[in-house]
């Protein structure tokens, strides 16, 4: 059940005059939604309500908690061209993202985030984007907050990217995200072909295997077993070989469309995995991309993380008073 | 050690793998960590031994090891080839060292999906030598390759000499199979509810055991090319590496050498007969020995050791004398793959090279480089012995702060040990820089006490830089306590999760995280 302010009203009032000092007079009240305007916002709140036996909510208002609302922390923080890399924050949606890299002449590159209009704190909470992450600012339940070391690899440690990329929030709220970007191709062309979702696979493995690099390959998953291959390639020699084997498999060419992936934990697997999948009757909708050598990133619809009792322990470790309870539905299940 | 753990140890894997004597408590006191030798010259060679060493014949008395020590309350240290060098395997509290090399066998090789599993306690060598015979390879040769096992690669986060083609081997890692202190075996990947697996690869023995691993692995490369580049500046060299790299080229080597790590590479294999040569000849010794062979001979002879005593005893002024010295960047450069693409890829790099400034040296560099590549510093005794150290520290940051962080370093370090850097692990976002540092003290407490002044000015420097504090040597003992300002706050989440899977510290107590009072 959620917090029930009105029978702790000692309580709520300190919690009150905690919130009060921590916005500076800007009223928020439990299940009054905060439009945050800042990080220094999220801190105060979310201390706020540790400090005070609160329970802190992302989005829409929630009965007995405080919510907030990300959508103003939509600044990209630094962009850093030289090093390829953008720091945007967590309320800034990915396609207002890619406006303003495609400005520079730089891209996210395709098929990373389910919803343009979403937000990319929603989005890496929910695992998108791992390609791309470098590192992550996020506040703790306590208001501690930190971000994990900005550098191309690094060996210190267990990687905290991986505690916060697809566990919902559990651990933190995520309020700015490092992502890889990529100068936007010279030439590119784009093609998509048709046919067996299984055989559009292994010609798209067999084209890795023989070298091809296109910029990007996706393939989305339609009904009785067909699916649509979409890709762009950036040099004619790469568009030739990738040609040959979608006629090998037998695919036709189709129209090319402006696919979105569907919402859903994307999962890296391997081709035999893939397989799988591409050739089970489930998985309509099924979408895979980016791939490499060894496999492609896959997402079906719905496919939410299951329970692990590991990371159920490790939240209760790091928040051990339930201060964040970050989605409206997680909260009425609150202690 | 109570009896009767011994007694349960013993039955668990068998009395004759159950070792208690001074050789081995002595061996397995230390690892490649060049601390130890310091220790070694005050007479102390096995401050931390561990109480006994056991061995496993097989992955399943892995887990009956770990519940019969956490039931006594013992600690256990996972432990592969010992070939780490930050103390990541020194038994600080005593306890159980859980020897896995036996554990050595390739599981499988999947040709579609282009994997290998194989045990944790497989040396490096003959994991790629089982790939090569099979027409693969897994593309990670860290120089310490004859030296180092699968286990210790993922659990300090290992980068091969390749990576900037194959990545790092948090990158190869599919999944894993690993013991959690309580017994529990996990199996983590993809596949999984929750992926824990770039949760255990870096965590240095102190989450879990690991006992197998799947990895990404790629046709053995049916062409290689070298080629060799010198730059007026190591800025320009930097340059090119970036140009390459974000223009989506992946060399399996490439290696830019700051001036005196490029003198040094140039003056090998010939006599130095000019002023320079005569001055830096001790100091070239010194740091080749590391690089290729440092053989007792280099050391032997009173006036010899007193050359390099002399020189390094003075380190501000041969760092500056350096610098004045007319020496350009040598870069080394080299390509695999198909005879096509090995062509195409080297000229379109060779393009960008000379775009950056640089001139084609040909491929001997290259091919002397690919010579010695897999020796070592685990041949640095004999410096030791003649009252200096020697040790490197490897760090990593985007392009932007690259040429600032090495400033920042090379300014720090100067005054107290000669230095030089190679840049190296070239990815889009940047770059790893690897530094070497070498000083001398007459006293062994002056040493250590100078050492750590070393670590620590040079530490800081990097976190003044932006950069990371590892980028493949991992943390172990010896920067544990600089995990703070690597992580900030990110610190309670770690510590969450050695508190979530380890509730008793049981596993490689003291390593990776500041110990809790202090960090209060």
């Amino acid at each position: 059940m959620a917090q029930d302010y009105t029978e702790v009203q000692p309580v709520l009032d300190t919690l009150q005059q905690a919130l009060d000092e921590a916005l500076g007079g800007r009223l928020l009240v439990p299940g009054g939604v905060l439009e945050v305007r800042g990080v220094d916002d999220v801190r105060g709140v979310v201390s706020a309500a540790h400090l005070f036996g609160g329970r802190v909510v992302l989005g829409a208002a929630h009965s007995g908690a405080l919510a907030l609302n990300l959508s103003g922390l939509s600044a990209v923080r630094d962009l850093d061209i030289t090093s390829g890399v953008v720091t945007a924050e967590a309320g800034m949606t990915p396609a207002a993202l890619e406006a303003a890299l495609n400005a520079e002449g730089m891209t996210l590159g395709a098929g990373h985030f389910a919803s343009p209009d979403g937000s990319l704190g929603a989005a890496i909470s929910a695992g998108e984007g791992v390609a791309l992450t470098v590192s992550i600012g996020a506040v703790l339940p306590d208001g501690t907050l930190f971000n994990t070391p900005v550098a191309p690899r690094r060996a210190t440690g267990p990687d905290p990217v991986f505690l916060l990329l697809g566990t919902e929030g559990r651990l933190a709220v995520v309020v700015w995200v490092t992502l890889r970007i990529f100068p936007r191709a010279q030439d590119p062309v784009t093609v998509a072909y048709s046919g067996r979702g299984a055989a559009l696979l292994e010609a798209v493995r067999l084209a890795y295997r023989a070298g091809v690099r296109p910029v990007s390959v996706q393939l989305r998953k339609a009904a009785r077993g067909r699916a649509r291959v979409t890709v762009v390639v950036d040099r004619h020699d790469d568009e030739g070989r990738f040609a040959q084997q979608m006629t090998d498999a037998g695919a036709k060419t189709t129209t090319p469309d402006d696919p979105v992936p569907p919402a859903g934990r994307p999962r890296r697997l391997g081709w035999r995995a893939l397989g799988a999948l591409a050739r089970g009757q489930k998985h309509k909708g099924l979408w895979i991309g980016p791939f490499d050598l060894h496999g492609g990133w896959a997402r079906t619809p719905g496919d939410a993380p299951a329970g692990d009792v590991h990371l159920d322990r490790l939240q209760r470790v790091v928040d051990p008073l339930g201060t964040l309870r970050l989605h409206p539905a997680a909260a009425e299940d609150a202690p | 050690m109570p009896t009767p753990l011994l007694h349960q140890l013993r039955a668990a894997v068998g009395a004759e793998n159950v070792r208690r004597g001074d050789p081995e408590r002595i061996a397995y006191s230390s690892d490649m960590w060049p601390r130890h030798q310091i220790w070694k010259l005050q007479g102390d060679p096995a401050r931390h031994p561990p109480d006994a060493v056991i061995w496993v014949d097989d992955a399943s008395q892995v887990p009956e090891v770990h519940r019969i020590c956490a039931r006594h309350s013992v600690p256990v240290l996972p432990y592969g080839a010992g070939s780490g060098v930050c103390g990541g395997t020194v038994p600080l509290h005593g306890g159980v060292m859980l020897d896995v090399k036996r554990l050595n066998k390739v599981l499988a090789v999947d040709d579609h999906d282009l994997t290998v599993t194989a045990e944790a306690g497989i040396i490096g060598m003959h994991l790629e030598e089982e790939l090569v015979d099979r027409g693969y390879t897994l593309g990670h040769f860290p120089s310490s390759i004859l030296c180092s096992t699968l286990g210790g690669w993922l659990a300090a986060r290992s980068a091969g000499q390749f990576s900037s083609k194959y990545g790092k081997i948090e990158d190869m890692v599919v999944g894993l199979k690993a013991v959690l202190a309580d017994g529990t075996v996990i199996e983590t990947g993809p596949d999984q509810p929750f992926d824990w697996t770039q949760i255990v690869v870096g965590s240095e023995g102190t989450l879990a055991t690991i006992l197998s691993a799947t990895l990404r692995i790629h046709p053995a490369p049916e062409s290689r090319a070298y080629r060799g580049y010198r730059f007026r500046s190591t800025e320009d060299g930097i340059r090119g590496i970036r140009l390459m790299m974000q223009a989506g080229l992946s060399p399996h080597v490439v290696r830019l050498y700051d001036p005196f790590d490029s003198l040094l590479h140039s003056s090998e294999g010939s006599s130095t007969g000019s002023v320079s040569g005569s001055l830096l000849g001790p100091v070239r010794e010194i740091f080749m020995g590391l690089k290729k062979r440092a053989s007792r001979a280099a050391t032997r002879g009173r006036g010899r050791a007193t050359a390099i005593s002399t020189a390094l005893s003075y380190p501000g002024t041969l760092n500056k004398l350096i610098d004045t010295l007319p020496v350009s960047a040598l870069m080394i450069l080299g390509f695999e793959g198909s005879a096509d693409s090995v062509h195409d890829d080297m000229e379109r790099a060779c393009e960008l090279l000379e775009r950056a400034g640089g001139v084609d040296g040909g491929e001997g560099p290259g091919l002397r480089w690919e010579e010695n590549r897999y020796a070592v510093s685990f041949k640095q005794s004999p410096m030791y012995e003649a009252g200096c150290f020697v040790d490197t520290m490897e760090v990593a940051t985007t392009w932007s702060k690259l040429t600032g962080l090495y400033r920042e370093v090379r300014q720090a370090v100067s005054p107290h040990a000669l230095i030089m850097a190679h840049f190296s692990h070239a990815y889009r976002e940047g770059c790893s820089i690897y530094f070497t540092f070498a000083s001398y003290k007459r006293d062994a407490q002056a040493l250590e006490r100078l050492y750590d002044k070393v670590w620590s000015e040079a530490l800081s420097a990097v976190v003044r830089g932006g950069g990371t504090i590892s980028h493949h040597h991992g943390v172990g003992y010896s920067k544990r306590d600089h995990m703070g300002r690597e992580h900030g706050g990110g610190l309670q989440l770690l510590y969450g999760t050695k508190d979530a899977l380890d509730p008793t510290e049981m596993l490689n107590p003291g390593k990776v995280l500041p110990d809790r009072a202090v960090r209060r």
